[in-house]
C-alpha cells in the first residue's frame, strides 16, 4: 500500500501543475479547477492499482480531468438560474489581466467544444486522441473544433492569428 | 499578435497557490477502494487529525493504514479526535417516519415518508406517491445510479436499469412542482428525470421510467409552475456529510456553508486548529469539523461556522463560530452564503435564502431557500428553487443570508 501511494504521489507531484492548468482551461476558474483536479485524483487513486504499470498514465489522468470537468459543468448548469440583471454584484476591477481574455472567450464555448480546443491546442493532441478522450468520432472533433474556433474568432477578433489560419 | 497555443499557455502561466489537498485525496481514495460501508467522517477525522496535528508530511500520512489491516506507524491523533475514529459504527436500520405538514409558504412533503439509513453510498433520496423511496448512488465513472427502496424491506434496493443516452440524469421531483400536496414527489407508475443536452446548456430533455414495464422512454417536459417560489427538491440529508451519530446518543448536524467548496467539506482548514463544538457541550464530548469558504463581499474574509447538536432529550445546542480566513481560502468569484442561524428546537423549521452571483458566466444568479426539519432525530432538508422573478423582487442581497424561523403548525 505504501509503495503504491508513493508512486501515486510521485506521479501527482510531477503532473499536478499541468493537470491544474488543463482543469483551469476547462472551467475558467482556479478554485473550481482545484476541485476538479482533486476529484479526478481520487478517481485516479482508486484506479491506480490497475493502471500504475500502464504506459498511458498521462492519458488516463488527462481523460479523468476532462471527464470530471465535463461532469461538473453539468452540475453547475443544473443549479444556475438566468436573470435579466445581476444586482449587487461587485464590478470587475480596472485593468483586468489580459490573460483573462482567452479564458473569457472559452467561456462562450460549449463544454465539449471547449474540451476540443483545450485538448487540441493546449495538450497538443492529434484529432484521433482527442476523439478517444471525449469518446466520440474524429469527425465530431473536427466539427466541434471548427465551431469553437469560429466563436473564438468572433469574440477575440484578430487577436489570434492561428485561428485565422486554422479556418482558412 | 499571438496564437491560440501561446494564448492558452499564457493564461495558465501564473497560477495561484495550489489548493489541492493530497491528504484528502488519499483518504477518500482509500475509502473508495475498500468499498466498505463506513462513515466518511471516520476517514475525514483521520485526515483531519493529521491536519490538526500540523506539520505532518503527506508522505507520512499515506503510510498510515486506515483500517485495512496493514501494519502502520502510530502517529498520535489528538485526543479529542479519537471519538470519531471508531472504524465500524453499528448500522442503523431504515426507519419510516411521517413528515409534518408545513405552512403553505414552506415546502412540504404531505404524508410523506422519510427514510434514513446507514448506506454510505446513497447520496440522496426522493419519495414516490406510493411511498417508495427513490435513492441515488454516485458511482465513479458512471454518474448517478437510481433505485427504489421499499421502506418495508429497506435493506434491498431495486436498481433501475441503465438509462439511455445521457451521461447524467436528475429526478424531476421538485423542479417543476410547488406548493402543498404530492406533486413534489415522484409517481407511482413512472419516474421522471431530466438532463441537459448539450451539457451546460439550458436545453432540457426528459426521460420517463415506466415502473411497471421497467422501461425507459422519452417523454414530454412536465409543465413548469409559473411564478412564486416554486419548486422543491426534497431529499434526505446525506448522512455521510451532515448527520453524524455522536457519542452519548447525540446526533450532530453539520451545516455546510458554501456549495462550491465541496472538496473541503469536513476538513479543517490548515490555518485553523480545531472547529470543535467545545463551547456548546461538555468539553471533550466529541469533535466535529466544518469546512468553510469565505466571501469576497466580506473584505475581511470573515466567515462563520455553525454547528447544531441535537441530544436525545430534544435539546438543541447551537454553536456559531466566526473567524477570519486566510487569503488562500477566499473563494474568488464565488460567494458562498454567509451567516447561518439554526433553531431546531421544538421541531421548528429554519429557512435560509441566499443568492450567489456566479462569476464565470457573469449574469447568472442563483437563489435557494432551504427548509430543515428535525423530528425524532431525523433530519429532512428541502431546497426551494426561486424563480428569477422572485430573485429580482425582494430577494436577498448578494452574499447575505436571510433567516426566517417558521413555527410548525399544531399537528
Amino acid at each position: 500500500m505504501a509503495g503504491d501511494d508513493g508512486a501515486f504521489l510521485d506521479f501527482v507531484e510531477s503532473r499536478r501543475t499541468h493537470l491544474r492548468a488543463t482543469a483551469y482551461l476547462m472551467c475558467g476558474d482556479w478554485h473550481q479547477a482545484d476541485d476538479i483536479v482533486q476529484e479526478a485524483l481520487i478517481r485516479l487513486y482508486v484506479a491506480w492499482p490497475r493502471i500504475a504499470e500502464s504506459a498511458s498514465l498521462n492519458a488516463y489522468a488527462r481523460r479523468t480531468i476532462v471527464n470530471t470537468a465535463l461532469n461538473q459543468a453539468r452540475k453547475v448548469s443544473r443549479r444556475e438560474v438566468p436573470v435579466a440583471e445581476v444586482r449587487d454584484t461587485a464590478a470587475p476591477a480596472d485593468g483586468v489581466d489580459a490573460r483573462l481574455d482567452i479564458v473569457s472567450a472559452l467561456d462562450r464555448l460549449g463544454s465539449r467544444q471547449r474540451a476540443c480546443v483545450v485538448l487540441r491546442y493546449f495538450e497538443d493532441l492529434p484529432i484521433d486522441e482527442v476523439a478517444h478522450v471525449l469518446g466520440c468520432r474524429p469527425g465530431t472533433v473536427k466539427s466541434q473544433t471548427a465551431r469553437a474556433l469560429v466563436t473564438l474568432r468572433t469574440v477575440l477578433g484578430a487577436e489570434l492569428s492561428e485561428i485565422e489560419g486554422a479556418l482558412s | 499578435m499571438t496564437d491560440l497555443r501561446h494564448a492558452l499557455r499564457e493564461a495558465v502561466a501564473a497560477p495561484p497557490e495550489d489548493g489541492i489537498d493530497l491528504i484528502a485525496v488519499v483518504a477518500q481514495g482509500r475509502q473508495a477502494r475498500r468499498g466498505r460501508r463506513r462513515w466518511v467522517v471516520t476517514a475525514i477525522a483521520s485526515a483531519t487529525a493529521t491536519v490538526v496535528v500540523g506539520g505532518v508530511a503527506v508522505a507520512a500520512v499515506v503510510t498510515r493504514d486506515a483500517g485495512d489491516g496493514t501494519p502502520e506507524p502510530a502517529p498520535t491523533p489528538p485526543e479529542r479526535i479519537e471519538d470519531l475514529q471508531d472504524p465500524v459504527r453499528p448500522p442503523r436500520d431504515f426507519v419510516k417516519h411521517p413528515v409534518r405538514d408545513f405552512e403553505p409558504d414552506a415546502p412540504l412533503l404531505r404524508g410523506g415518508v422519510v427514510v434514513g439509513g446507514p448506506d454510505d453510498d446513497l447520496t440522496s433520496a426522493y419519495l414516490t406517491e406510493d411511498l417508495q423511496v427513490l435513492v441515488s448512488r454516485w458511482e465513479v465513472g458512471s454518474g448517478d445510479r437510481y433505485g427504489l427502496v421499499d421502506p418495508a424491506a429497506p435493506t434491498e434496493v431495486d436498481w433501475l436499469p441503465d438509462y439511455p443516452g445521457a451521461a447524467e440524469i436528475y429526478p424531476f421531483c421538485g423542479f417543476w412542482a410547488r406548493g402543498r400536496g404530492s406533486e413534489c414527489v415522484q409517481g407511482a407508475r413512472s419516474l421522471s428525470f431530466y438532463y441537459f443536452s448539450p451539457p451546460r446548456s439550458d436545453r432540457i430533455e426528459t426521460l420517463r421510467y415506466d415502473r411497471v414495464n421497467r422501461e425507459w422512454s422519452r417523454a414530454p417536459r412536465p409543465p413548469r409552475t409559473e411564478g412564486g417560489a416554486g419548486s422543491i427538491e426534497a431529499r434526505i440529508l446525506d448522512h455521510r456529510r451532515f448527520v453524524i451519530d455522536g457519542p452519548a446518543g447525540r446526533t450532530v448536524v453539520r451545516l455546510d456553508r458554501a456549495p462550491f467548496c465541496d472538496r473541503r467539506r469536513g476538513l479543517v482548514p490548515r490555518h485553523l486548529t480545531d472547529t470543535g463544538v467545545g463551547n456548546v457541550t461538555a468539553e471533550g464530548d466529541f469533535v466535529t469539523v466544518e469546512y468553510y469558504c469565505a466571501s469576497l463581499t466580506d473584505p475581511g474574509g470573515e466567515g462563520e461556522n455553525a454547528f447544531a447538536v441535537l441530544n436525545a432529550g430534544g435539546e438543541i445546542l447551537v454553536d456559531l463560530q466566526r473567524y477570519r480566513g486566510g487569503a488562500k481560502m477566499v473563494a474568488d468569484r464565488y460567494v458562498g452564503f454567509r451567516g447561518m442561524l439554526v433553531d431546531l428546537a421544538g421541531g421548528r423549521v429554519f429557512r435560509l435564502l441566499r443568492q450567489e452571483p456566479h462569476g464565470v458566466g457573469q449574469g447568472w444568479l442563483s437563489a435557494y431557500a432551504g427548509v430543515m426539519s428535525v423530528q425524532d432525530g431525523l433530519v429532512t432538508w428541502s431546497e426551494v428553487y426561486l424563480s428569477p422573478e422572485d430573485a429580482a423582487n425582494g430577494g436577498p442581497r448578494s452574499g447575505d443570508a436571510v433567516i426566517h424561523l417558521v413555527p410548525l403548525p399544531n399537528s
